[in-house]
């Protein structure tokens, strides 16, 4: 395990390194069947692209980049950021990409949120997470229900998916619901 | 399809992927009206691991 920022069951997030940019990264992001929910991601990926993205997230102040690693095979199997930090009015955008094929079966997208969610809201001390996603994306749906995201806002027919414009859903976990729901008190603090 | 038994797991169970686990998680929620915190939901390895969350929660022993 090497510079684990938060350790799971399954995986750790540690903050990207070189070698994460020069391996698999980028083919992720070039996959049509990962891209499909990924907004803006139609055009292909590359490792130049890919090294560009790995310098600019070492000066970035209002996203947090972590590498998703398996701890089992140390493997980095994805990626997670929150994104659009509002150091003000603290709140910020969540989103995880399992970019590995054989690791989407298992806990580790689940376990990405878990994570994600307790360092938004206990070590960043933000106050609101949020997220859009297609309203095709079984998954991407489930994962918002099962961590009590709330629907705010549904745009109809925003976003094109393969061959049918589809609802873009935007959802939002607050700190005191996340925190009621993990029997936290508003002093706890743990990394 | 298996018989599923308390040792039921997603390793004895091929069905049993992520959707599924969060689909798993969701219904049980709803069928006995009670939310699991974050670490419960990644600690669900088995159905034994729900039967033994369940009983802690009824606090009795029992559903």
């Amino acid at each position: 395990m090497y510079n684990a920022y938060t350790i799971g069951k399954h995986i750790y997030l540690r903050s990207p390194t070189a070698a994460d940019a020069e391996g698999h990264w980028h083919e992720w992001l070039s996959d049509e069947e990962t891209t499909r929910w990924l907004g803006m991601r139609q055009w292909p990926n590359t490792l130049e692209r890919q090294r560009d993205f790995y310098q600019a997230i070492q000066k970035a102040d209002d996203r947090l980049v972590l590498s998703i690693v398996d701890i089992a095979s140390d493997k980095h199997i994805g990626v997670c950021n929150l994104s659009s930090i509002n150091w003000i009015s603290r709140y910020c955008d969540v989103a995880l990409v399992i970019g590995e094929k054989e690791f989407r079966s298992g806990p580790h997208a689940v376990e990405t949120m878990s994570l994600m969610l307790r360092i938004a809201f206990l070590r960043l001390n933000l106050r609101a997470v949020k997220s859009s996603f297609s309203a095709s994306n079984t998954a991407s749906s489930m994962i918002h229900d099962i961590f009590r995201f709330k629907e705010v806002g549904r745009i109809p027919g925003l976003l094109w998916d393969r061959g049918e414009y589809v609802d873009n859903v935007t959802s939002v976990l607050r700190r005191e619901d996340w925190m009621a729901r993990n029997k936290l008190s508003d002093h706890a603090r743990q990394s | 399809m298996s018989e599923l038994t308390a040792a039921s797991s997603p390793d004895t169970v091929h069905q049993w992927d992520s959707l599924k686990h969060m689909q798993l998680v969701l219904a049980i929620e709803e069928a006995f009206n009670l939310q699991f915190t974050d670490d419960e939901i990644v600690s669900i390895k088995s159905l034994q691991n729900v039967i033994a969350l369940l009983e802690n929660k009824s606090g009795a022993g029992h559903v």
